[in-house]
């Protein structure tokens, strides 16, 4: 466990921003859930070109990865771009940020598209089925992943192949912790790679908001069920001067 | 506190203990952050509500703390969450026991006593819940075997907390006297952790020149007077037919007035309501009063010089004629009659040298000349001098005679400045003598400063404590030193003459009790 100094940027958000201002494209974040990867993918580094989410399930389908043809109003169908296709061809000049969550869940089909969507530029293309253009992706393509999967061994090889940068979150981002009160920030910085007794920074969020309006013992009651007490107590040790 | 526990190797057998009752309220100390050291995961291992059991290691992580969900068990929690918070770890708590300032035991358990006062501050319950239930055979164990300093550490330890009642209860029984004192000294206790608290500092965990957490150096200096406490010889049984007034047995109203005891602190010992009352009574602990400041006093590093001595110095401290029976000329003619070994002649002993430590800040005005004039009046001994000029370089200590012999001159020797290393070089006397005999002497005004700093009582109790443990003779002035020197001298027996502000010191820490 990393001892995280309260006040300064988290060691780990400055690798990420490191690696990005070094023009890494393609990057893993992982870690415990709820501590802002996400959030970090979608709005650290150059996004001006578009930032495009997709939450990886058994269910989706390439559609998701590419995009299909859905009805149009005309009585048609019109094709959609999925996200990878928008972040390819981001704004029209150079491209966008592909953030794709948890990528492990993905099914057979959805994961063989992605491996493609995400090869080396020089490789990866794609040939619209309606018009047949083919796309490829623009200069300043990136891909940012995001896992909780702890042990990076687990990863199929031919992913951990395509990004060779991992990162391990251990700490909230400083900027995802403004949205939390002042005074529940440290806690949340805390918690958020307390192992088993991590507490994310939603649980924070939703603990700050019923505070207001239920005052904090029930609030911590309706937000941490059992663990309420000896929350309240370590607060109350906490606040010792 | 601050305890590993070793972990059971290989496949022995193991001895049957009864099983830990589980809860489901786990301690939280992985919310708790502090100023000194940076934040990390703890580990949180279930224990029974028992004393010695429960535990925070503060450097490793890892706490011991029972999970039942009932008042004694979040009362435990509470207690080590507090530690967690506020306590040394164990290389910060070394720096504190190497300053010697106060004892390691002293420090554990008025680190008890500000732990729960802290969690009481807080709305945390230990004083109301927190007894082991083995408080009553433990006060009448220590008081039937008349161990009084941990009869003063348990009192220490347990005020404020329900187990303080049980434990002057059992001393009680086997002796009312010192239940008496026990309750002045908890009372005492709490009125001081208090006043502390007032200062705002009592629960800090900051730095502060170079010492960490701030609020132990609040620790640190009631440690220092429950060392005093501890060391006094217990007090006497009270006169036949006068019953002591504090608590029958098994009465707690004297106990339950602790809390609302909080008066004006008198450092004058004997002054105070308290103290007039110990004194009726007899009960001379409530003479001996913590210091009043403290906080993170220190000393300068000691940084020796020893000075080019190309002067010979005639003479040695100590030297004596003791009767012999072989000689030339016999000079005790008496002992014919006398000495059926017919020792008539002499025989001159060599001395066995001598130790003479001079404080030459600025407040001792000291002249060259008179300086000289000590040294000269101590031959054979070893002759240093310090003062140090708050900074970290150069040194503040030099040793100007040795072995017969003296420095020239003293002109380039940058003295006059604060004293800083007053202990220091003391402990350096004692460590550098050359026989456990030698006597030493050390000349001071008794305006003990620590690095940086004005004058500390703190810091002089210490000085004083350690001067009288190893029978330093403490004159004030030249004309003193070079008397006591010359009763050496011609083999007599030296005695210290206290100066006014080292006197002051003693009173307003240790009442009317006389100076050792």
């Amino acid at each position: 466990m990393v001892a995280i100094k309260e006040g300064s940027l988290p060691q780990c958000w400055q690798d990420f921003e490191d690696c990005l201002n070094a023009g890494i494209d393609r990057i893993i974040l992982f870690g415990p859930s709820g501590i802002g990867k996400t959030y970090a993918g979608m709005n650290m580094g150059n996004v001006e070109a578009g930032a495009y989410r997709l939450v990886c399930t058994e269910d989706m389908t390439n559609m998701d990865v590419t995009g299909g043809f859905m009805p149009s109003n005309n009585g048609g169908f019109q094709w959609l771009d999925g996200s990878a296709l928008k972040a390819w061809k981001g704004n029209g000049s150079i491209g966008g940020r592909l953030i794709v969550d948890e990528i492990d869940k993905a099914g057979g089909d959805v994961f063989a598209t992605l491996l493609a969507m995400l090869d080396s530029p020089e490789s990866a293309s794609f040939e619209h089925p309606e018009t047949g253009e083919v796309v490829r992706p623009r200069d300043g393509f990136s891909a940012v992943m995001t896992t909780n999967i702890e042990n990076m061994g687990e990863l199929p090889t031919a992913l951990a192949d395509r990004f060779t940068v991992r990162i391990r979150i251990n700490a909230t981002h400083p900027t995802a912790l403004l949205r939390l009160s002042e005074d529940l920030r440290k806690y949340a910085v805390r918690m958020a790679d307390a192992g088993d007794d991590r507490i994310s920074l939603r649980a924070f969020l939703a603990l700050d908001k019923l505070r207001a309006s239920v005052g904090l013992p029930r609030a911590c009651e309706l937000t941490f069920g059992r663990r309420a007490k000896q929350i309240l107590d370590a607060l109350a040790v906490d606040g010792v001067r | 506190m601050s305890t590993v526990r070793p972990k059971s190797v290989g496949g022995g057998k193991p001895f049957p203990t009864q099983n830990i009752e589980s809860g489901t309220a786990k301690a939280e100390p992985s919310l708790i952050g502090r100023q000194d050291i940076g934040h990390g995961v703890w580990s949180v291992e279930d224990c029974r509500a028992t004393r010695g059991e429960p535990s925070t290691d503060i450097s490793n992580r890892v706490m011991f703390a029972p999970s039942l969900d009932d008042e004694l068990s979040r009362a435990i929690r509470a207690h080590e969450l507090m530690h967690s918070k506020v306590s040394p770890t164990t290389e910060q708590f070394d720096a504190f026991i190497a300053r010697g300032i106060a004892s390691e035991t002293a420090m554990r358990v008025v680190e008890e006593l500000r732990v729960n006062y802290l969690c009481e501050s807080v709305g945390l319950p230990t004083k109301e819940h927190l007894v082991d239930g083995g408080e009553l055979a433990l006060g009448e164990r220590l008081a039937s075997t008349g161990d009084w300093a941990g009869a003063v550490a348990m009192t220490i330890a347990t005020t404020n907390t329900a187990g303080l009642k049980q434990l002057l209860t059992g001393v009680r029984r086997h002796n009312r006297a010192w239940g008496e004192s026990l309750l002045a000294i908890s009372k005492r206790a709490m009125r001081e952790i208090k006043k502390a608290h007032k200062t705002g500092t009592l629960g800090r965990t900051q730095e502060y020149d170079g010492l960490a957490p701030y609020g132990f150096t609040h620790t640190e200096r009631l440690g220092e007077w429950v060392d005093r406490l501890a060391s006094f010889p217990p007090p006497p049984p009270p006169p036949k037919g006068k019953s002591g007034s504090a608590g029958k047995d098994g009465d707690g109203s004297a106990i339950d007035s602790v809390e609302g005891s909080a008066g004006g602190h008198s450092n004058k010992g004997v002054t105070g309501e308290d103290g007039d009352e110990g004194d009726k009574r007899g009960n001379p602990h409530t003479g001996i009063t913590p210091s009043g400041h403290g906080g993170a006093a220190r000393w300068a590093d000691l940084r020796v010089e020893r000075c080019t001595m190309p002067k010979v110095l005639h003479g040695a401290i100590g030297k004596k004629r003791i009767a012999t029976n072989m000689g030339r000329r016999p000079r005790r003619l008496h002992r014919l009659m006398t000495d059926p070994a017919k020792r008539v002649f002499d025989r001159t002993t060599r001395g066995s040298g001598g130790m003479v430590i001079i404080d030459a800040s600025g407040s001792m005005s000291f002249t060259e000349a008179q300086i000289a004039k000590i040294i000269e009046h101590a031959p054979g001994c070893t002759v240093a001098i310090y003062s140090d000029k708050n900074r970290d370089e150069g040194a503040n200590f030099w040793v100007v005679a040795d072995k017969g012999k003296m420095v020239e001159s003293l002109s380039g020797i940058p003295y006059g400045y604060g004293n800083g290393v007053d202990y220091p070089a003391i402990v350096w006397g004692v460590e550098n003598r050359k026989h456990k005999t030698a006597p030493l002497v050390w000349v001071t005004d008794g305006g003990v400063c620590g690095y940086n700093d004005g004058y500390s009582d703190l810091l002089a109790m210490q000085c004083l404590n350690y001067a009288t443990k190893h029978r330093y003779i403490i004159v004030p002035h030249i004309d003193e030193a070079i008397t006591q020197l010359g009763k050496l001298a011609t083999g007599g027996e030296a005695r210290s003459v206290y100066p006014a502000m080292l006197k002051q010191a003693w009173r307003d820490h240790m009442g009317n009790l006389p100076m050792p």
